[in-house]
């Protein structure tokens, strides 16, 4: 089995004084060895909440994985004990967060950020683990590593911080590394030299990689393939050509239109996609998107549209698909996107 | 940060002078003098106490020669305890109000921080009303109503412990916890409310992503930062349980300065006032200069000395 990670039907659910959140709701999603899955979506479409549940670091009280199963290496990770989960969680799976000038402890040195959970999973002796804390450093490209690996988070920039994040979610060579927005407090300069160095990294590591992030570019530049949320559900999977130049979604369609893009005009609109996202206390039985779709018809609004397979890669849950349906094309068949390097 | 200590040791000083100056002024003003009682004192008696102490000079004179005794370390006689010297009462009365602060401030920082932990951890629970429960009571009951209660129950009705006097550990035990009482309760609810905003932290959930057992991430992650407010507060802690000790020394008969210092009021014995005074508020000063250096090690944001963070 090439998949690293396999999800199927996941719901979770947030218990609150206003009633249970419904956050992710039936979410499919594999990721492969060495490959990057990119998950875009507005906010709240439960990218985050998706990607918490495969650390289980869901806040349970209120969260609760309802359904679903999360496989890693056989295990069911909905299943495993915690202490497992222990065992598991920042040694075979590692997470980087959002905001790197909150998410590193101010009051301990970078050094035993780094080197504490070389400690507790692979019971390394302090100057090893010390030793190890240096190289990663050395690794994500800090300067004097020596030096600053017993600096405080306080020495380091936000890039800086980032980098160092980076270097404690992959001291123990996890094969998986999730990464939640990771360069969206950055400045643009900045995002691209983290970005650059997790692609670099994932080449000598052959990590997969899980980016969250609402920046088709960054999408375009570091993915693979791409799962479009949206309402708690992937709408459309595929591999970032299929996603970028041929997709098949409507709302696919909509965040492509409403990407800011650097050759284009000054002149030239954004536009948003109207509406708001659906109230996930009592989602809508058909399509999530049907309230804000251009193209919505009357089954949308009945019934949840079947998952359809474009490719072996591509897959979309859109009622246009359907052989009745009429044909609508995309809107974004003028915005030809460059994809990156690969 | 060698400059930096001493320029906070030149400001002690400075702030210490204005206290006794202020002292100085206020306690003339107040009306009557050590020599007030009931049963009236002949005419020339009195003229040769107030000689005596030096009293008859005009204030600005008496300010001089005090403030000049001060810098050479003499604090004068007691006018009410004859020949005692006000360094030795202070001498004599300082080790025992030492233990008795030490006592119930180890007594409030401990078990503040335990509870206050406890509660953040069981958050919402039975465990957390209950304390805080307790820590309201504690923030509302002065120690003049808690040290007789204890008094009556823990020592006369159940005979667990001593109501009063000083030289055994066990005579120790009630004034402790009775003058504990509101700083546990402040430490409590600090704790409860810095533990619970750290827990919330960025940084916590980093260090949970680690993998990371709960009771290291509370130990290495949460705790040391959550402490960081109780620091803070050790400064107006020791305040509290000073002014505190005043009344409990005098309510469990404690032979220690807080003790002398009540009874130097009411009898105006004018040399004990400024004595006593002078020493607590050196002391303070002293407690609060050492917050922040232990503040300073514990944070490392915080560089002492330096204008930004
Ligand atoms: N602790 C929580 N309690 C209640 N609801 C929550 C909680 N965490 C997330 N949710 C809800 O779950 C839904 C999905 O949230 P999630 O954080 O996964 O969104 P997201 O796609 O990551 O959005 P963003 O791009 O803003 O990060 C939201 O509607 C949110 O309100
Ligand atoms: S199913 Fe209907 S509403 Fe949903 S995206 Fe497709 S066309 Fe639009
Ligand atoms: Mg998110």
């Amino acid at each position: 089995m090439k998949n690293v990670l396999e999800i199927n039907n996941l719901h979770v659910s947030f218990q609150t004084y206003a009633g249970e959140v419904h956050a992710v709701r039936g979410v499919d999603l594999h990721l492969e060895k060495g490959e990057t899955l990119a998950i875009v979506g507005e906010s709240g479409s439960g990218k985050s909440v998706t990607a918490q549940s495969v650390m289980r670091l869901i806040p349970s009280p209120p969260g609760k994985i309802k359904q679903g199963e999360i496989l890693f290496e056989e295990k069911d990770l909905t299943k495993v004990s915690q202490r497992d989960m222990f065992r598991l969680r920042g040694s075979e799976i590692g997470m980087i967060f959002q905001d790197p000038m909150t998410s590193l402890n101010p009051t301990m040195t970078v050094g035993k950020q780094i080197m504490e959970g070389l400690k507790w999973h692979q019971k390394m002796n302090l100057s090893d683990a010390k030793k190890r804390a240096v190289e990663m450093l050395r690794l994500v490209g800090i300067p004097l590593p020596e030096k600053r690996v017993n600096q405080y988070p306080h020495q380091f920039s936000g890039g800086m911080r980032q980098r160092a994040m980076i270097a404690i979610a992959l001291a123990c060579n996890p094969k998986i590394l999730i990464a939640d927005e990771p360069t969206t407090a950055l400045d643009v300069t900045i995002q691209a030299q983290i970005l650059e160095l997790m692609k670099e990294l994932q080449h000598k590591t052959e990590t997969a990689i899980i980016l969250i992030t609402h920046d088709l570019g960054v999408v375009a530049e570091s993915a693979e393939r791409v799962a479009v949320m949206y309402g708690g559900k992937v709408v459309e999977t595929g591999r970032v050509e299929e996603i970028f130049n041929r997709s098949r979604h409507p709302y696919t369609w909509g965040l492509m239109g409403s990407m800011p893009r650097l050759d284009w005009q000054q002149d030239v609109e954004l536009h948003p996609i109207p509406g708001s996202p659906p109230d996930l206390f009592d989602p809508p039985k058909g399509c999530p998107f049907a309230d804000r779709c251009p193209h919505a018809m009357h089954i949308c609004h009945e019934e949840m549209p079947e998952e359809t397979e474009v490719s072996d890669s591509h897959r979309v849950s859109c009622w246009l698909e359907h052989p009745q349906a009429p044909s609508v094309s995309g809107e974004n068949n003028n915005v030809k996107v460059h994809i990156g390097s690969k | 940060m060698l400059r930096y200590i001493g320029k906070r040791l030149l400001i002690m000083l400075i702030t210490l002078w204005l206290i006794s100056t202020l002292t100085f002024i206020l306690m003339n003003s107040i009306p009557g003098d050590p020599f007030t009682s009931e049963k009236k004192l002949p005419e020339s008696t009195l003229e040769n106490l107030k000689a005596q102490y030096g009293l008859d000079k005009p204030l600005p004179m008496q300010y001089v020669v005090y403030m000049n005794n001060l810098i050479h370390g003499d604090l004068g006689f007691s006018i009410k305890n004859v020949n005692r010297s006000v360094n030795d009462m202070l001498a004599d009365g300082f080790p025992v109000s030492a233990q008795l602060g030490a006592q119930a401030m180890i007594l409030a920082i401990f078990a503040g921080i335990l509870m206050g932990t406890v509660a953040a951890l069981r958050q919402n629970r039975m465990s957390d009303y209950s304390l805080m429960v307790l820590a309201v009571i504690g923030l509302s009951i002065p120690n003049f109503v808690i040290a007789p209660l204890f008094q009556k129950y823990f020592g006369l009705n159940w005979e667990l412990l001593p109501i009063a006097g000083w030289g055994n550990f066990d005579q120790t035990i009630l004034p402790s916890i009775a003058l504990a009482f509101t700083p546990l309760a402040l430490v409590t609810r600090l704790m409860r409310s810095s533990m619970l905003e750290v827990l919330g932290q960025d940084y916590i959930r980093t260090a949970r992503a680690k993998g990371l057992p709960p009771i290291r991430v509370i130990s290495f992650h949460t705790l040391r930062n959550a402490i960081i407010p109780v620091i803070t507060l050790i400064g107006p802690l020791t305040a509290a349980i000073l002014t505190g000790s005043f009344v409990v020394e005098k309510i469990f008969s404690i032979p220690g300065i807080g003790k002398y210092f009540v009874e130097s009021i009411i009898n105006r014995d004018y040399p004990v006032i400024m004595g006593a005074t002078i020493f607590f508020s050196a002391f303070l000063i002293l407690m609060n200069f050492l917050v922040d250096l232990a503040y300073g090690y514990i944070d490392p944001r915080i560089k002492l000395g330096k204008k930004e963070a």
